[in-house]
């Protein structure tokens, strides 16, 4: 078993990588003094990953829409009952999410970490799916849709992806709908358990006030070795432009909510790298210190609630823009206008220092709580890095870098806009 | 004393927390005053300039945020300033963050732009505006529409129905000059609670010399608890464009219970993926995907809210129903106990890793005149008996049934 002890003396931080016999990869950053812990364990399998070959097999299939975040609620799920009962009895808090590009499962405690660990691992390599339990989840799962179908925001963050993407499944509801969840059957949950499930595509973060020997060993005893797997998959690519321009859709709400984007196909090869890079570049243009947040806040276009920023998993990104305005189109517009005339003359050296000064802090805040530290490790984790990969980029990142960034990616062809305007009658 | 300081120091964070609470007795008035202040303080400072200005200064002290807001925390409302700023010892060419953070967040509390004895007219003006619209979106979110729904039916006549954003009918009577009216009496007469964690500093010297002003004057009263007798429970049901039902119920406690045991029979009823609520409405019937149920203590309520299917409205409610008559008979397995207290002792035991919940906590403490460090708090909780739990179950009434659901439903 390798393992490697990787510092980062900015940070104050270090941490354990640990190739597992088992094939899964676990990471332990250690945390003198704190009194929580967490845990995650995370596979590469979201409402992205939708064709796929079979385990074993030669046969590919495509998968319902949905599914992935079935599987979330399944797996908790055993013969001795939910994994709920066994946290009861430790606890620890634990949950799990579903997103794009991965399924995350955690949990976060002051005591009995080890036994909330054992069962962690215990019911994320033991999956038990019956034809009644998955009927069941059926009804949990659809009143979820639709509590999100009654969500102004997310309809519209939605809409804005189908009207960025054409066929890339980034367009596709993580949790699908009411009707493609009907389809989905005990069988379809083993084949996607299978492949996906397979150690080698899990990676385990830990933080903690912890000792690893005896992470590894209940690792040890909770991981079996696995054939190793190579996952074939197929997922679609999309145009470098934007799939419509312009969508919109009505709600029982009080004002109109917008939502802009604009794809990136660097993105197709996401890097911690490059994902600063548009984080700070979307910050010097559009962040609360710009001419255009001023201009169109103090034209009472936005109001507190605006925010952008970058959207980005396994290859795909696109810079999003958010906000409630009575003239949503007039914000697209003058943002297609910073877009069009983009040029190195819009960032200075002074806004570029002092919003990587920002990012550097922010970065090692996120180092400050366990729960939030696995989180953040995964999701580099899941682009190659790990979690000190943005604050090594920001040492090396120069304003050259944000300038060449916005000149490959900030293109108006690439631009959607979508509305959840006021709905007649209210 | 006016200012009530509250630290935790430790170590172990990379940043420093600060709050400021100015305590008032909830109302119209006072909630509408300091959402609207919050509103109109960012907008700039003589010292910083305008709000981009502040942006860029924060900026450059390595992304250091402050945040201004109206809470309400039962039947007192507070208008809330949040510092919270990456600790010294990071600083790459030696800044004093602490030391320039917090001057910036006294100069936009302290030294704001105005004209005469009035705020700027344009910033008023403008926020005034962006206020409507917060007050107005509220039906946007509409599982929390129906939160706020029922407590605005429950507490009907008690200032407790009010929302921290305040009211419109409100907001319209509000100028300029009656807001810079508000401002100065809220820093000469408002209760201050100062609470900080972080490295260990000298909070008390640093706050009194930067905000002098709240070493003066006498402090307004704050509102006390109060329990309301409960009648007939009433039924309340909305119809809006929307595709899921939200059922919120109410329950009133005709006596305080006992601040602990109440906590308990929270995480065994409702407030916890090892309730009733969760166990069963949920996972056993399949009900709703949320079923959870909250506390405030400051007012001896307990409220639950579940989205269903419209037509399981019956269902879902006698379900609700059913479950709390079963904690207040002693329905209550030694698993269910053992399990809940473990969640507890476990939320508690974690405060001092959590600035935020940690804070929270003392604030709590202080408005219920309560004094229990973390190791009391596990003792009391450890202490606790099925019996507690029970008696604290047994002073709910059910009071409110509000439903909110689609248009094209019929009971």
């Amino acid at each position: 078993m390798k393992t490697e002890l990787i510092k980062y003396d900015k940070a104050d931080g270090a941490y354990y990588k640990i190739d597992h016999p088992s094939g899964v990869t676990v990471f332990y950053y250690p945390m003198p003094g704190k009194s929580k812990s967490a845990a995650m364990i995370a596979t590469k399998f979201g409402s992205i990953n939708r064709t796929f070959r079979k385990f074993d097999s030669d046969e590919w299939m495509t998968v319902p829409d949905g599914i992935a975040h079935f599987l979330e609620h399944k797996l908790f799920e055993g013969p001795q009952g939910s994994a709920f009962d066994f946290y009861a009895k430790t606890g620890a808090k634990a949950n799990a999410y579903t997103s794009n590009d991965k399924t995350a499962y955690y949990f976060v405690t002051a005591d009995h970490f080890y036994e909330s660990l054992e069962i962690l691992l215990r019911f994320v390599k033991n999956p038990y799916f019956t034809k009644e339990n998955v009927e069941k989840e059926k009804g949990i799962i659809g009143q979820e849709i639709k509590m999100y179908e009654d969500d102004a925001s997310w309809c519209g963050y939605l809409a804005l992806t189908k009207a960025l993407y054409k066929q890339h499944p980034i367009r596709i509801d993580i949790a699908g709908t009411t009707q493609t969840i009907q389809g989905i059957t005990d069988t379809m949950l083993y084949d996607c358990y299978r492949v996906f499930y397979n150690n080698s595509n899990l990676s385990l973060f830990i933080a903690g006030d912890l000792d690893i020997d005896k992470i590894i060993s209940v690792c040890d005893e909770m991981l079996p070795t696995e054939k190793k797997i190579r996952i074939e998959q197929t997922i679609p690519q999309d145009p470098e432009q934007a799939y419509q321009k312009r969508t919109e859709l009505a709600m029982d709400i009080s004002r109109p909510q917008f939502f802009i984007g604009i794809k990136d196909p660097a993105a197709n090869s996401l890097t911690p790298r490059h994902e600063i890079c548009v984080k700070l570049l979307v910050d010097c243009l559009f962040g609360e210190a710009s001419d255009f947040y001023r201009e169109t806040y103090q034209a009472g276009w936005i109001n507190a609630e605006f925010s952008a920023g970058y959207e980005s998993g396994v290859g795909f990104g696109f810079v999003i823009f958010n906000g409630e305005s009575d003239v949503p189109d007039k914000v697209f517009d003058k943002i297609e206008k910073i877009v069009n005339e983009f040029s190195e003359a819009d960032i200075d050296k002074a806004t570029f220092l002092r919003l990587r000064n920002a990012y550097y802090g922010d970065m090692l805040c996120n180092l400050d709580s366990a729960a939030s530290l696995v989180n953040r490790f995964l999701h580099f984790r899941q682009l190659d890095g790990d979690v000190f990969s943005a604050l090594r980029a920001l040492e090396s990142i120069e304003l050259s870098d944000i300038v060449r960034t916005g000149r490959e990616l900030l293109k108006a062809d690439r631009m959607a806009l979508s509305v959840v305007k006021v709905k007649e009658g209210r | 004393m006016r200012v009530t300081f509250h630290e935790m120091f430790t170590g172990s964070f990379k940043s420093n927390y600060l709050i400021m609470n100015f305590l008032m007795p909830l109302s119209e008035e006072n909630a509408t005053n300091c959402a609207l202040l919050a509103q109109v303080l960012k907008r700039g400072c003589e010292k910083y300039g305008e709000m981009h200005q502040i942006a860029c200064r924060l900026e450059e002290l390595y992304g250091a945020s402050i945040a201004m807001s109206s809470d309400k925390i039962g039947e007192n409302i507070s208008f809330t300033l949040l510092a919270s700023y990456l600790d010294d010892r990071f600083a790459l060419e030696g800044e004093k963050i602490a030391e320039m953070t917090i001057d910036v967040l006294s100069n936009i509390l302290l030294r704001p732009f105005t004209e005469g004895e009035s705020f700027r007219a344009s910033y008023f003006t403008q926020e005034q505006q962006n206020l409507a619209d917060v007050i107005r979106s509220q039906i946007n979110d509409k599982r929390l529409y129906a939160m706020l729904r029922c407590r605005e039916i429950s507490f009907a006549g008690r200032p407790y129905r009010f929302t921290s954003d305040g009211t419109l009918s409100c907001l319209k009577e509000i100028t300029a000059a009656s807001l810079y009216s508000f401002y100065k009496k809220m820093l000469a007469n408002a209760k201050v609670l100062v609470t900080y964690t972080g490295r260990e500093t000298d909070v008390q010297g640093t706050i009194r010399t930067c905000f002098p002003i709240l070493f003066e004057g006498e402090a307004n009263a704050l509102a006390a608890t109060k329990y309301d007798a409960v009648t007939a429970p009433k039924n309340e049901e909305e119809a809006l464009d929307i595709v899921q039902g939200k059922l919120c119920l109410g329950f009133r406690f005709s006596n305080p219970p006992e601040y602990y045991a109440a906590r308990l029979f929270n995480v065994i009823y409702g407030g916890s993926p090892v309730s009733k609520l969760f166990m069963n409405v949920r996972e056993k019937l399949s009900l709703c995907y949320y079923c959870s149920s909250e506390i405030d203590p400051f007012v001896g309520a307990l409220f639950v809210s579940s989205g269903i299917e419209s037509g399981n409205f019956a269902t879902a409610k006698d379900e609700i129903i059913k479950q709390l008559d079963d904690v207040k008979n002693g329905v209550i397995t030694e698993e269910e106990f053992t399990n809940a207290k473990l969640y507890l002792l476990d939320y508690v035991k974690g405060l001092k890793d959590a600035p935020g919940p940690l804070m929270a906590d003392a604030t709590r403490q202080y408005l219920l005149n309560i004094d229990d460090g973390i190791d009391e708090q596990i003792q009391k909780i450890k202490a606790l008996t099925v019996g507690d739990v029970t008696r604290a179950a047994g002073l709910l009434q059910l009071d409110t049934v509000y439903f909110l659901h689609e248009k094209e439903f019929k009971a």
